[in-house]
């Protein structure tokens, strides 16, 4: 046999070519429209702003998109199981539209080349064969984590198998036929031709039948794609590049100019969503009983918006009419986006990048807007806050008498320094808390450090009234702190709450440039976990007393998840002589919220077990003596669980200010602050 | 300009407590008229249909009942007592007409005033008069402050806020019972009452009372709670709770108090084993006397409190609630 | 269905200091937040949700100065059609039925079915408005209500008696209903809301334009005249009772007693 002329006869055995021809251009035409369709769903989300690192987007893309990093993680099987699949239906996609360049346009499959090619195939085709099974073996039977299989699943599973089963008995029924010289390139092909009964001469006819069904499913599955979550192959990277960078800061200006109720990346991300469920798993809210579910939501905005912009709103003059009038506060049942408490557990697990998170906050913009769905404790404390720049009390007057019982200079009575201690509205108003601000004021004065708090000039830094979607007020209370920090020529903070320190950090200076505040000086805010870890680091703080204890820490979402400060909190407890430090079953950026972010703090759990007390009982298990956290929210929240949950004889709750303070001053000069 | 007008208040069959404020905020005035100018009588006015019995209680403590009977008004009718009050006042021209500050007389005495082009007065805690001149002290920002004002005119009316007097004493010899003619042409068209709705019918409306008796965590354990409802019921208050019991499901969510749950204006709340966290204490703002029950004594409720005491709530309370009971059968 | 909604603004008394001024008839204002009153603000809401049921037009209207335009937008941006604001030196000083009169005057000049305020307002708390006006527009009233339904010409109003009693009854349209708090969930407001409708015209009226002379309306024309407002003197606060369990017992049920709790 002349190695040279090896090649494929495309079409052997296979009448009425033309007929597949046909069949092939309308699943194509199929395909297409339906990828118009989707593709024009989401040009009707708004046009963000451009991305700023396009490589870091596109390194994103290989790393969360070629290689299923995201995937991985948590759950090796089901990266190998995914990865399998994709590479190899992107190879016998490839290796499809060679042949029918080869066959069609430019004959170049001979010898090596093909035989190379056919063994390729031959190997993608068991690797795929071999994801779709594990795929199904962990969905139907071993049931890997809780899952929400509907009707796609499982079409799309059947029909990989039989596409693929199908395949391999083609060759090895078109190999036993034929038999050629040289058939050891596809060694699946000749396993299943060795398999087949080659007595017969029935390989041919089977051939002939068996070769229209794998077409007809293959072309199935080609119109399938635009119509079911197999879309992710093409909205999941689309999405992973376009969110590699947080959303744009959208001012009240700038949305009343906007048509639709997400951005594009956001339309993207709903086609991107494959209901892997690792976002509802990980949800705390969702633990504890809430009906949230981040996926069941992002899956309802799909709906909604394939309703609302779909083929039939644009054809139909009554869907049309009722998509006209159809508003995205309507589409969500049981007030599901106000359980959120923008932990971002959903956002880290999302293996294709999406933000149910920020889809959640979107919703929200919309609601306050419209206002009928705003619950009514979330609306008591939002006009509250709108009359008194503070979410707690009307007067203020007893805050400020508090601060002023601190004895620490007062920005606002005229003292000077160089760092502004930003106490927070739950420091100064929480019996508990108020401890926090006093230690973490001991450890400010032992160190040396020039610093000066607000006084009665410390408003609500605003954090959650974002998170609820008031955008309005937000940017009436960034406008008013910035005049505030402006007056006394403020720039360096620290402050011990996560959430003022995040929104300072993250939604301030991209405000502070859009709203062109005059005179707003550029702001360095820093949490005090940063803040103490530096003054250790720097020599500044000398530890003079042990702590013999064991403690957990408990990652506040608001420095973990949404900032990476992990390790500065860790930095700080093993630097306390004798601390011990243990880590519970999740930690850093699998912690688990306390359910205080997003506005929680204003809205009562309907769930079977607060998440704090969740949390509790986790900390406990740990059998650490303290269970140490960063956050006022956190410290409110699990000092109340871990009474409530039985363990306040065991475990106490501190924050990790107070341990400092412990270790670095004399008990009678702690006492003193 | 003699008379002190008093327009007795009932309803289903019962004479009202506030008539008797009433009464006796109208014989000091009528004590008062006849000090300073010789003359001053009280008259009490009763309107409804069957309300001898009304007329005979309230003949104890007035110069004259006058009594009007009329079907329209056997339920209470703005629009047929208006008519029927408006009827008397220019017929007696009395030097004030007394109402009180309800329900039925927020509905009523306006559109009477306005239709006799008189001087009204409402929700007043004390009234006054000095040389024909008729004052009165009301509440303004929401109790925060007090304004006095003088009734211009000589057509007044006023509506007394319920509590404010002493109980009159009734008199040794009754007055006497006049009975009117109706003034009503017959049934009132536009305006028609259907009946009487009990809203606090299955769920408690903790709100509403003047006593909230509220338990939390402290309690440690649910088959501790009637403890604590022991006492409430001893100063015959409602129970109520903070978060932590409702969240344990050991009370309803109708009974918290707190951000979440209900906000309460109560004359007394006493809580007993609640620390106080912000999002509980923010919801007694409004209650007139705080009194706490903790063990601790940094929790944070004291600090709102009015009276606290630092102890067991389990010692504390049936003490307690023993010497409520030691009180009221003592009187 | 035309509505027309009185509102008001009036401080927030929550945590509010009165402090009197020195002409001992005002308040010093300084330091207060204001905002709609309470009571209007679910008149409001009542009314748009009518308007939303049933259609029509909402107007809001609102005797004060310059500022109470704020609580117009506010009603503009929970769904009111038009603002009126009646503003004029001549009403300064008026009792409810001076007030009354103004607004009534106004009402007057459109044809109107519903007219709804607030049960009372939080400043001078007369509970008196709604039922006079209805009195000078000689239509019927119903106050204090805490349910609403209107089938046709006739309004079937829940009113809240004491102790958890309430009356039902039907009132003949056009008429008046003052709101009590709880008849409804008032909408949040965003800013985003009242941005919406920050330039939507709001109608100033002034007593001329009423036909209205000086006398008829403010202190003039007022039936009651302020003579002083003053602060009751305040309570002393917090007291831990100290002694045995019984010697604070009894403590406490002394205080009960003397506030007359155990009678």
């Amino acid at each position: 046999m002349d190695l040279e002329h090896v090649t494929r006869q495309v079409f052997w055995n296979v009448s009425l070519v033309w007929f597949f021809y046909t069949l092939s251009a309308l699943a194509v035409l199929a395909f297409a429209t339906g990828a118009y369709r989707n593709v024009s769903i989401w040009l009707k989300g708004w046009t963000g702003e451009r991305l700023k690192n396009v490589s870091q987007s596109l390194s994103r893309v290989l790393t969360d998109g070629a290689l299923n990093r995201k995937i991985f993680r948590g759950d090796f099987a089901a990266g190998i199981m995914h990865l399998c699949i994709m590479w190899g239906f992107i190879v016998l996609f490839i290796g499809t539209v060679l042949l029918t360049i080869h066959n069609d346009i430019v004959p170049f499959l001979f010898g090596y080349t093909y035989l190379i090619y056919s063994f390729v195939l031959d190997i993608a085709g068991v690797v795929m064969l071999t994801g779709v099974v594990l795929a199904l073996v962990r969905r139907y039977v071993v049931k890997a984590r809780p899952m929400h299989s509907l009707l796609d699943d499982g079409v799309i599973l059947a029909l990989l198998v039989v596409i693929g089963i199908t395949g391999f008995t083609l060759e090895g029924l078109r190999l036993e036929a034929l038999k050629p010289a040289v058939d050891d390139w596809s060694p699946i092909g000749a396993l299943f031709a060795r398999f087949l009964d080659s007595g017969l001469g029935g390989a041919k006819a089977w051939h002939g039948s068996l070769w229209w069904l794998h077409a007809a499913l293959s072309l199935a599955l080609v119109v399938y794609i635009p119509l079911s979550k197999l879309f992710h192959m093409f909205a999941a990277p689309a999405n992973i590049y376009l969110s590699a960078e947080e959303p744009a800061v959208v001012t009240l200006e700038e949305r009343e100019k906007l048509v639709g109720d997400f951005n594009q990346a956001q339309m993207v991300s709903l086609d991107a969503c494959t209901k892997c469920n690792r976002c509802e798993n990980a949800c705390p809210s969702r633990a504890s009983g809430e009906p949230l579910s981040p996926r069941g939501f992002v899956l309802n905005m799909k709906g909604y918006a394939k309703e609302k912009y779909g083929f039939r709103a644009r054809f139909d003059a009554r869907a049309k009419e009722a998509a006209a009038a159809s508003q995205v506060g309507d589409a969500i049942e049981d007030d599901a986006g106000w359980w959120c408490t923008t932990c971002r557990a959903c956002v880290e697990q999302c293996p294709v990048s999406i933000s149910p998170m920020d889809v959640i906050r979107e919703t929200r913009v919309s609601m306050m807007a419209e206002g009928r769905k705003v619950p009514p404790t979330i609306r008591d404390m939002l006009r509250t806050m709108s009359k008194y720049n503070n979410p707690w009390e009307s007067g203020g007057s007893k805050r400020a008498a508090w601060r002023k019982n601190l004895e620490a200079k007062d920005f606002s009575q005229g003292d000077e320094a160089e760092v502004c201690y930003w106490i927070s509205c739950v420091a100064s108003g929480d019996v508990r808390n108020q401890e926090v601000a006093k230690a973490f004021i001991s450890i400010l004065r032992h160190a040396g450090v020039s610093f000066a708090h607000l006084g009665k000039e410390e408003g609500c830094c605003g954090e959650f009234v974002k998170r609820l979607g008031e955008d309005g007020l937000f940017e009436a209370i960034v406008e008013g702190n910035f005049g505030v920090f402006a007056d006394f020529g403020i720039s360096k903070m620290v402050t011990t709450s996560p959430h003022c320190y995040h929104t300072m950090k993250r939604d301030y200076p991209p405000l502070r440039d859009k709203l062109r505040i005059e005179n707003a000086p550029q702001l360095e805010p820093k949490h005090h976990t940063e803040f103490i870890a530096e003054l250790i680091a720097g020599g500044k703080l000398t530890f003079s007393r042990r702590v013999e204890k064991r403690v957990t820490f408990h990652d506040p979402c608001y420095i973990g998840r949404h900032d990476g400060l992990y390790e500065q909190p860790r930095q700080i407890l093993r630097a306390i002589p004798g601390v011990e430090v243990v880590e519970m079953e999740r930690s850093r950026e699998n912690s688990f919220c306390c359910g205080g972010g997003g506005g929680r703090m204003w809205l009562e759990s309907t769930g079977d077990e607060r998440m704090a007390e969740l949390r509790a009982r986790e900390a406990a298990k740990t059998k650490a003596d303290i269970l140490v956290t960063a956050c006022p929210f956190c410290m409110s929240n699990l000092h109340d669980a871990v009474k409530t949950a039985g363990f306040a004889d065991v475990m106490e709750v501190k924050d990790i200010a107070e341990l400092v303070a412990e270790a670095v001053v004399s008990a009678t000069a702690y006492e003193e602050v | 300009m003699k008379e002190i007008l008093v327009l007795a208040e009932h309803r289903k069959g019962e004479l009202r407590d506030i008539t008797l404020d009433l009464l006796a905020r109208g014989q000091q005035l009528a004590d008062k008229l006849r000090a300073q100018q010789a003359e001053g009588e009280l008259t009490a006015v009763v309107l409804g249909q069957d309300v001898g019995t009304f007329a005979d209680t309230l003949s104890s403590y007035a110069d004259r009942v006058l009594v009007v009977e009329e079907e329209a008004m056997r339920a209470f009718n703005s629009d047929a007592y208006q008519e029927a009050l408006a009827h008397l006042i220019k017929q007696r021209r009395p030097a004030i007409t007394l109402i009180g500050h309800t329900a039925f007389g927020i509905d009523l005495a306006p559109a009477l005033a306005t239709s006799l082009d008189a001087a009204l007065a409402t929700d007043c805690i004390e009234v006054d008069v000095e040389g024909g001149a008729f004052t009165a002290v009301r509440p303004a920002y929401g109790g925060k402050a007090r304004m006095s004002v003088l009734l211009r005119g000589d057509v007044r009316i006023a509506t007394i806020q319920s509590g404010s007097a002493p109980s009159p004493s009734p008199r040794a010899t009754r007055g006497e019972i006049v009975s009117i003619d109706s003034p009503l042409a017959g049934e009132i068209a536009y305006k028609k009452f259907l009946e009487y709705a009990d809203t606090s019918a299955g769920e408690i409306d903790i709100t509403q009372s003047d006593i909230v008796v509220a338990v939390g965590r402290g309690i440690g354990d649910p088959k501790n709670i009637p403890i604590v409802e022991d006492l409430a019921s001893a100063l015959g208050g409602v129970l109520a709770c903070s978060r932590p019991v409702v969240d344990k499901k050991w009370l309803p969510k109708a009974r918290q108090v707190g951000i979440s749950g209900k906000t309460v204006q109560p004359k007394l709340y006493l809580a007993v084993g609640i620390s106080g966290a912000f999002q509980h204490v923010s919801a007694i703002k409004g209650a007139n006397m705080v009194v706490a029950i903790n063990k601790d004594p940094k929790a944070p409720i004291f600090r709102v409190a009015d009276y606290g005491i630092v102890g067991d709530l389990f010692t504390v309370v049936p003490a307690l609630r023993e010497k409520i009971l030691k009180a009221k059968s003592g009187k | 269905m035309n509505i027309v909604v009185c509102v008001k603004r009036v401080p927030d008394l929550a945590e509010a200091e009165i402090v009197v001024d020195r002409s001992e008839k005002g308040i010093e204002t300084e330091d207060l937040v204001f905002d709609i009153n309470e009571w209007d603000n679910y008149a409001v809401e009542e009314a748009v949700l009518l308007k939303e049921s049933i259609g029509g037009t909402v107007t809001a209207i609102s005797l004060g100065e310059e500022d109470s335009e704020e609580v117009l937008r506010r009603g503009l941006a929970v769904g009111a059609d038009n603002a009126i604001l009646l503003n004029d030196r001549a009403f300064d000083g008026g009792d409810a039925f001076a007030t009354a009169k103004a607004l009534a005057a106004a009402i007057e000049r459109n044809p109107f079915d519903l007219i709804l305020t607030g049960a009372q307002a939080a400043d001078d708390g007369y509970a008196q408005v709604g039922a006079t006006l209805a009195e000078m527009l000689g239509i019927p009233h119903a106050t204090l209500v805490t349910g609403l339904e209107i089938d046709g010409n006739v309004a079937r109003v829940h009113r809240e008696l004491e102790a958890g009693l309430e009356e039902i009854l039907d009132v003949r349209l056009p008429a008046v209903l003052t709101i009590q708090t709880g008849i409804n969930e008032p909408r949040y407001v965003s800013i985003a809301g009242i941005r919406r409708v920050a330039r939507r015209e709001i109608e100033v009226l002034g007593a001329k334009d009423l036909g209205l002379s000086g006398d008829e309306v403010g202190a003039a024309g007022s039936r009651l005249e302020m003579q002083r407002l003053f602060v009751p003197p305040a309570t002393q606060k917090g007291e831990i009772l100290e002694g045995s369990v019984d010697v604070t017992t009894e403590k406490l049920v002394s205080i009960f007693a003397s506030k007359g709790w155990l009678a």
